[in-house]
Order: structure tokens, then C-alpha cells, then sequence
């Protein structure tokens, strides 16, 4: 893969989270739980560098959580992301926050099908089936859905699932009612995860919002009412 | 849910007392012809929540918040107006569906034209016009379905 130096950006949920990799030394941190993302964001990616000695100069990849998730944090690590691009001239690299959530599960060692669930607020999760075996397969689209049509279709097909995610910690009563579920207490999209996919391909990235594109055919429509 | 009003005072009364249902945390999707009283119902809605200044229609300015003094926990009132809003992206940038979980509640006129972004637990408001001052005022939505009752007493 050949990335050496990446920084990722977490800020798809209430928690701020970075990670920083050059060569053989990584670490991760959680800058803050409660949705602190503006105030903690930069001064910690400050601190982190600082701390492996490097310059914002010396990235040569900035892996960032475009989505789906909390949409105030999402467009801080974003804005923040892309301003470092910019500035830097290192590679941008978009991954999903349920991405991140199955890869992160994988090297856990959750394997079989997994179900990675993001709290997407009023009522609502986003969600992503992925098959862990030797390598992460997504196997659905990522979808907006209620937490309790997720359970019923579970219970319904009987399969054994893991779930996990933040969405996960905010319904675990009836994700706990799936009769084959197991609930897996990984909450935030890990940045170890992101790192891991820095070798990907860079190119623009845009924010996953997802209940964005339902929304558009009724907004045209306005001016006929 | 409906409750019938005849003239502005009573669309202003009956957006007062539905502010009595509301809690931290509540989106409100407000639809309605032009002129229906839309912001007549917002005016009584904020006065219901312990505002103390008008609340005038925002829809030169998108979104406005007003500070509420009152005993349930709703501290900022934020009235949006998407009618003029020309792309999604910008009702989306208001992010009231997050705004909400610290301690506020927001109304949005025309927000049912951009439903989706605010996901599934909304409460709908809907003002028809019947005759020249008389209104019927539907309430529904997820966000409504566990207060039925106090609905219920607000509707009759």
C-alpha cells in the first residue's frame, strides 16, 4: 500500500476521534465524547502531530468518516479535513462511518454477518449489512431505517447477526430483542480502521447524508402545489 | 387531531395552548396555503413558550432563535421558514433535527416540503383554510403519536 504517513478524522457521532500513523507507529485518540468536535478538532491533531514530531506538512494521506452520522460533527471533520488537504497537498480518502464500524468489528474478530447501525437521530438509524470473513463484503446499501423495522426484519429471518454501532447503544433493548443478535459494544467508527484504508485511492469526497436524496424529489415539486 | 378556529386570535390560542404538548427535543412541520396564519399560530406558539419578543414570519432570514422562559426544559425556540430555501444542502446546514437535543424545540414553515431531512419523528401541523377566517388545524406525525391524549384535550 505504501502510505506512510495518514492522519484519520472521526466525527460522525457525539465523539471526536483522530489517529495518526507513521511507519510502524500509530495511535488513536478520543479528543472528546460530547460532541465537542470544533472546540477539540484541530488543537488536537495539533497535539498528535507534535507528539510524533511532524508537520501537517508530512501527511501524505487524510482519511476522513464522510457520513452517514451526526451532521454537526460530520461537516466539522470535513471542513477540517478538506482545509488540511488543501493546504497540504496530501491525498483525501472519504470511508463511511459503517465502513469503519465492519472493519473495525473484523479486526475484533466478529465474524458472519454483521449489521453496523449509526444513531441518525428523530427516531431513525442508518444501517449497512456487511459478511466478515477473511475480508470485509458489504452486502447491502447503506439505508435509513427504523430501529424497530431493522429488529422485526431480523427476528423475522431468524439468521444469526451481530450488530454494532452507536446506534446500537442508543435502542439496545430492541436490538437485544433479536432472538439471534448479539450486540457488540464497538460504538464509534474506529480511526485504527481508517488507517488501515489509506491506501485507497484519493480523490474529492463528499458528505454521506443520506436522507438528503429523498428529499430533493419533493422540494422540485413545490411550485406545482 | 384537528381543532377548528374561527379568526387570527384563535389560530393565535390555539398555537399557545399546543405549545403546552411540546418538549425538548420536538421538530414541528408546519404546512399551510399563504396566509392560512401560519406565523399567527408560531406567534401564539412562542407566547406559549415564554417568549417575550414578537415572533414575526423569518422568511428573509431562514431561521430564527428566540430565548423561552418556561418550567418543561425548552430553553431556545428556533422558527425556521424553508419556502425560499433553494437547495436542500441549505436546510440541511440548519441542522435543526441535532440543534433540538439542547434543550430546544423548532417549528419550520413549509418544512413538510423537506420532510425527509428531518427524519421520522416530527410533529406535523397542517392549517387549511375552510372559509375566509376559518381554520382546521391537523396535528399528527410520529413525534405526536405519544401524547395523544393531551392532544386529545387540546383538539376539543
Amino acid at each position: 500500500m505504501g502510505v506512510v504517513r495518514a492522519l484519520a478524522i472521526e466525527t460522525a457521532t457525539t465523539a471526536c476521534s483522530i489517529a495518526l500513523l507513521d511507519g510502524n507507529r500509530r495511535e488513536a485518540r478520543l479528543l472528546a465524547a460530547d460532541r465537542r468536535h470544533v472546540e477539540v478538532l484541530a488543537p488536537g491533531i495539533a497535539a498528535l502531530l507534535e507528539d510524533f514530531a511532524l508537520r501537517a506538512g508530512d501527511l501524505e494521506r487524510i482519511v476522513v468518516d464522510r457520513g452517514p452520522g451526526l451532521f454537526t460533527g460530520l461537516r466539522v471533520g470535513l471542513a477540517t479535513a478538506f482545509a488540511l488537504a488543501d493546504a497540504t497537498g496530501a491525498g483525501l480518502v472519504g470511508v463511511t462511518s459503517l465502513e469503519l464500524l465492519a472493519h473495525g468489528a473484523h479486526e475484533a474478530g466478529v465474524r458472519g454477518r454483521l449489521m453496523a447501525v449509526v444513531d441518525g437521530r428523530r427516531g431513525e438509524v442508518f444501517t449497512q449489512r456487511f459478511e466478515l470473513a477473511d475480508e470485509v463484503t458489504a452486502e447491502s446499501e447503506p439505508a435509513v431505517e427504523r430501529p424497530r423495522d431493522v429488529v422485526i426484519a431480523w427476528a423475522t429471518n431468524g439468521a444469526a447477526v451481530t450488530f454494532c454501532g452507536d446506534g446500537v447503544a442508543r435502542y439496545e433493548r430492541d436490538f437485544a430483542a433479536v432472538p439471534n443478535g448479539t450486540l457488540h459494544p464497538l460504538s464509534v467508527p474506529p480511526t485504527l480502521a481508517a488507517l488501515d484504508l489509506a491506501g485507497r485511492e484519493p480523490g474529492p469526497v463528499a458528505p454521506l447524508y443520506l436522507r438528503e436524496a429523498d428529499a430533493v424529489a419533493n422540494f422540485v415539486t413545490r411550485d406545482a402545489r | 387531531m384537528s381543532r377548528v378556529t374561527v379568526g387570527p386570535a384563535a389560530t393565535e390560542l390555539a398555537g399557545e395552548e399546543f405549545a403546552r404538548l411540546l418538549r425538548p427535543g420536538d421538530v414541528v412541520l408546519l404546512s399551510g396555503p399563504l396566509g392560512a396564519g401560519k406565523t399567527t399560530f408560531v406567534r401564539g406558539l412562542a407566547r406559549g413558550l415564554g417568549v417575550s419578543e414578537r415572533a414575526t414570519s423569518p422568511t428573509f432570514t431562514l431561521v430564527r432563535q428566540h430565548r423561552c422562559h418556561n418550567d418543561r426544559g425548552i430553553a431556545t425556540l428556533h422558527h425556521a421558514d424553508v419556502y425560499r430555501v433553494t437547495s436542500l444542502d441549505e436546510v440541511l446546514d440548519l441542522a435543526l433535527g441535532e440543534l433540538v437535543e439542547e434543550a430546544a424545540v423548532a417549528v419550520v414553515e413549509w418544512g413538510e416540503l423537506a420532510a425527509p431531512v428531518f427524519g421520522a419523528d416530527v410533529v406535523t401541523v397542517s392549517i387549511a383554510v375552510t372559509s375566509d377566517e376559518g381554520r382546521t388545524i391537523d396535528v399528527d406525525g410520529a413525534g405526536a403519536r405519544d401524547r395523544a391524549e393531551a392532544m386529545a384535550r387540546w383538539a376539543s
